[in-house]
């Protein structure tokens, strides 16, 4: 402890103080009112509700859609983020401003606004259902909202990525022969890795968690379209607060798993960034 | 602007790509804008303002915007707080810190709800002490903003962390050593490097404030011209069909999101302007 | 002696900036030779229009007698070593050096035996499983020239090989890529802004300017007969004096005419020391500092400052003293050009003046 380096500035005790308590009070203790719940309803009721079908179903969409959602904005992400890196054309800073759109629109907005579009009788879904894609009250539906929701993160994610690639790597492997195609997979991709799965996981954690803008467009049929997150919903909606926590504890696992990933990915990027 | 094309992709591909993007944004993200302010003035501006103008819209206007101002206020003097201790010192577990600041990200704005009603709801663990007291914090003003703070609070702290450490610590050890007090050194030297990222987490914020959805929704208990934030207002809209009105009040959020993403391209620009 | 590297009226222009301006210049095969130039002279704009990194928007490139302009850079047997040495930092040393081989579909097994090759010759045996983060900056510069060199190219270029590498490491390694260069005796072009390095590692310099080429030579000729003010100035030290008339070996020049002197052209000398004085000018020491081998003197002649050095063998000057200051001989800077004149009077046996 004492050899612990001193600061010459001052305020660690206040700041950390303030940031620890106001961390705990407001996040860590109430979230740890969720394992404390769970560890005193047993096992067995903790797993009557967990693996009750309909539960199952609602991982079963939440998990499934949201796992599509991220893959789906994981390729369109790369694709935006090269093109806004790489490439000039008309209109581009608007286009880089609005990629935050899902960020700073409201969930529910967007809930509505995507249900309308996609809606057999909206702008796109029209075009859709005459191909037979059901695009709205279906799980297309809610994919399009997690795809919605989900893009900014691999695209802010691999941006600055891209942007601070040292394009003398790129001369080096042209260089050595490599065409265009070569010196992508060998030299470009293998950069973009980490941010894209880290874009990946994030996009995926927000996706299974995501209510606002997909309790609208999923239309909510048991078994089928019903989200985790409305599963909770509705156990609350009738007092059943033991099944609510049960269905929140799988889902935090689930966030935290995700979160370790993106650190270990971190991580391991870190190392290799020294050079 | 003409870069000879060494090192880069056939024109071809080029505008494969770009047209891609193009498209994808303008089917995710253009066309449910310009979907919201069509449903929205569908029925002409009579019904929009008379929507706008609705007491219940008003009283969950006002609603939101106390909720807003008080988990921002709140965030931003934690997110102050924390970027200080993080950036400016070093300790052991950092990094389990900043995982621990960005956990509520990823974790489900139903969940952040719902632990608020576990602590505070009926058979909460709370619940006997506030009752007897006839404190009510679920399905209350109080529960609102609990769950506000909770899912919007990394957004300022994340904006400012990052800035702060790559600003490092040596104007400030200056300042130290010069005999400058905590609150010196804080307004005259870090405050001047970070009032534009200051100033965009706190606009995110309250973005992010104002159209949550989830979490407020578990703890409001929705009651019209109560416990209604905007938001849950434009739900009930939606769910009795009375679609221009719903729109005409999401165009209200719409608004303030878009004055967001303009905030910060100019913040962004602002920021690059005064850096070099 | 046939040119293995020709360049003819390369003309390059960034926007409206011109980063290269008619320049020309041949170079023998297995000569080591070094652009030399101030930051912004456009040497690095040469050395990338030659690899086909950049197009030149006008002129050619001559390689082996062959014009490569259209030649795609991978193609044109060319190594390139880059300044920040660029290396795949995801790959191991070995599949670094590997990478220009594979991409070439070589066999596996020669392959092998050539990175095996590169890697003792660069003296990195036991290290090929290392990523270049685990590597110091000598050793990743090491390895980014056994990149460049595994596919055999007939041409090295080398963009500041040793700007990113410490003083003192970057001296071992200069010595040592020479000579690796010369035992592999392939031709090489490398950049530098430091005059040292250029003078201690090429056979040739070439001195930029302003997008221009302002001399080419081995590195005696740029020192003693340099061709134009700028080189007269750039290379060694070098003072500018603004009249040379005013000295008395150069009275015949006409006045105002500039002329550039190096310390090494000047004596200096006390009073009463045997220095040829009817071909000397009188000065007073304003400084004097010692500089580990000699006493840098500087001295007040007229309305000229001029500096020399003093051998330490000698009674040391002091500040203040008068003093005789030889000045054998000057570079006139006569336009464009500059011109070299001896001092015409210390040759005559005997001064008239006694
Ligand atoms: N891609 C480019 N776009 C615009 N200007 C450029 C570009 N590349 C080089 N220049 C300009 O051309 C001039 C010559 O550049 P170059 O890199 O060849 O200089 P250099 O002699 O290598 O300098 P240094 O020693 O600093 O590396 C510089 O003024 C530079 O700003
Ligand atoms: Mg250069």
């Amino acid at each position: 402890m004492s050899n612990k380096k001193r600061s010459v500035i001052p305020g660690f005790g206040l700041s950390m103080g303030f940031t620890l308590s106001y961390l705990s009070i407001l996040i860590l203790i109430p979230l740890s009112t969720i394992f404390m719940r769970t560890v005193n309803m047993g096992w067995d009721s903790f797993f009557k509700t967990v693996l009750n079908p309909r539960v199952l179903a609602s991982y079963q969409v939440s998990f499934g859609c949201a796992f599509t959602a991220a893959l789906t904005n994981t390729i369109f992400g790369l694709i935006i983020a090269w093109v806004l890196v790489r490439y000039d054309f008309p209109f581009k800073r608007i286009v880089d401003g609005l990629i935050d759109l899902p960020f700073a629109l409201p969930t529910a907005v967007a809930g509505i606004a995507l249900t309308t579009l996609y809606a057999q009788n909206g702008w796109v879904g029209k075009f859709l259902y005459a191909f037979g894609i059901q695009s709205a009250y279906s799980t297309t539906g809610i994919t399009i909202a997690l795809i919605f929701i989900g893009i900014p993160f691999v695209v802010r994610t691999v941006q600055p990525i891209l942007e601070e690639l040292e394009p003398q790597v790129e001369e080096a492997a042209t260089m050595l022969g490599a065409n265009r195609n070569t010196i992508f997979l060998k030299t470009i991709l293998p950069e973009l890795i980490p941010p894209l799965l880290t874009g990946f996981a994030l996009a995926f954690a927000r996706g299974i968690g995501e209510y606002g803008s997909v309790v609208f467009i999923s239309g909510n049929m048991p078994m089928k379209t019903e989200i985790a997150p409305l599963m909770i919903m509705s156990k609350l909606e009738q007092y059943d607060y033991a099944g609510a926590t049960a269905i929140a504890m799988v889902m935090l696992f689930i966030s935290f798993l995700m979160l370790l990933v993106i650190n270990i990915i971190q991580w391991h990027t870190n190392k290799f960034l020294k050079v | 602007m003409t870069k000879k094309s060494i090192g880069t992709e056939p024109k071809l591909v080029r505008w494969l790509l770009i047209g891609i993007t193009v498209i994808f944004l303008l089917l995710m993200l253009c066309l449910p804008l310009m979907m919201i302010f069509s449903q929205a003035f569908k029925k002409g501006l009579n019904v929009y303002f008379a929507a706008v103008s609705d007491k219940n819209t008003l009283s969950a206007v006002q609603l939101t915007l106390i909720a807003t101002l008080i988990a921002v206020l709140l965030n931003t003097i934690f997110g102050l707080f924390a970027a200080w201790a993080i950036s400016k010192f070093t300790f052991k577990r950092k990094n389990l810190l900043i995982t621990l600041i960005d956990l509520p990200f990823s974790i489900s704005p139903v969940i952040a709800g719902l632990v608020f009603v576990l602590a505070f709801g009926r058979n909460g663990v709370f619940y006997e002490f506030l009752y007897a007291h006839d404190i009510k914090i679920i399905f209350a003003l109080p529960g609102i903003i609990l769950a506000t703070i909770f899912v919007t609070f990394p957004f300022v702290a994340r904006e400012l962390i990052p800035l702060m450490q790559a600003q490092g610590t040596a104007e400030e050890e200056a300042a130290a050593s010069m005999g400058a007090n905590g609150w010196t050194i804080f307004s005259k030297i870090t405050m001047p490097n970070i009032k534009w990222g200051l100033l965009y987490g706190i606009i995110l914020c309250s973005a992010r404030a104002m159209g949550e959805f989830g979490a407020v929704s578990v703890v409001s208990g929705h009651i019209r011209g109560k416990t209604n934030t905007l938001p849950l207002q434009v739900e009930i809209l939606y769910n009795e069909y009375q679609f221009s009105a719903a729109f005409a009040v999401a165009s209200l959020l719409v608004f303030i999101a878009i004055l967001t993403l303009i905030l910060r391209n100019i913040i962004e620009w602002q920021g690059k302007k005064h850096k070099g | 002696m046939t040119l293995y590297v020709e360049v003819k009226n390369l003309h390059k222009r960034f926007g409206s900036f011109e980063a290269s301006r008619d320049v020309s210049f041949g170079i023998e095969k297995g000569k080591l030779v070094g652009l030399l130039g101030p930051s912004g002279s456009g040497k690095t704009t040469i050395l990338r229009m030659i690899a086909g990194l950049e197009q030149p928007d006008s002129g050619e490139i001559y390689i082996d007698g062959k014009k490569v302009n259209d030649v795609p850079p991978g193609k044109r047997g060319i190594g390139f070593v880059f300044q920040s040495y660029a290396l795949f930092r995801h790959m191991t040393v070995y599949e670094n050096i590997a990478f220009g081989l594979k991409v070439q579909k070589e066999d596996k097994q020669k392959i092998k035996h050539r990175v095996a090759e590169m890697i003792a010759l660069i003296g990195l045996d036991g290290l090929e499983k290392r990523y270049p983060h685990q590597l110091s900056g000598g050793q990743r510069q090491r390895v980014a020239f056994a990149r460049a060199l595994a596919p055999n190219p007939q041409l090295l270029l080398l963009d500041e090989p040793f700007a990113a590498i410490d003083a003192k490491v970057r001296k071992e390694l200069r010595s040592w890529l020479k000579q690796m260069i010369k035992r592999l005796g392939v031709t090489s072009i490398f950049v530098t802004h430091d005059q040292d390095e250029a003078v201690e590692v090429a056979d040739e310099i070439i001195v930029t300017h302003q997008g221009s080429l302002e001399q080419k030579g081995t590195p005696v000729e740029i020192y003693k007969t340099p061709k134009t003010p700028f080189v007269a100035n750039f290379i060694g030290e070098s003072e500018l004096i603004a009249d040379c008339a005013q000295f008395i070996a150069y009275r015949n020049q006409p006045a105002g005419t500039k002329a550039i002197v190096r310390p090494e052209f000047l004596e200096i000398g006390k009073l009463d020391e045997p220095l040829n004085h009817s071909a000397s000018d009188k000065g007073v020491v304003t400084d004097i500092a010692f500089r580990g081998t000699a006493w840098h003197v500087t001295v007040k002649v007229g309305e000229a400052t001029l500096t020399g050095y003093r051998s330490l063998e000698l009674s040391p000057l002091s500040v203040g003293e008068q003093v005789f200051v030889l000045i054998h001989r000057l570079y006139l800077l006569q336009g464009n050009e500059t011109n070299i004149v001896e001092n015409d009077l210390k040759t005559d046996p005997m001064p008239v003046f006694i």
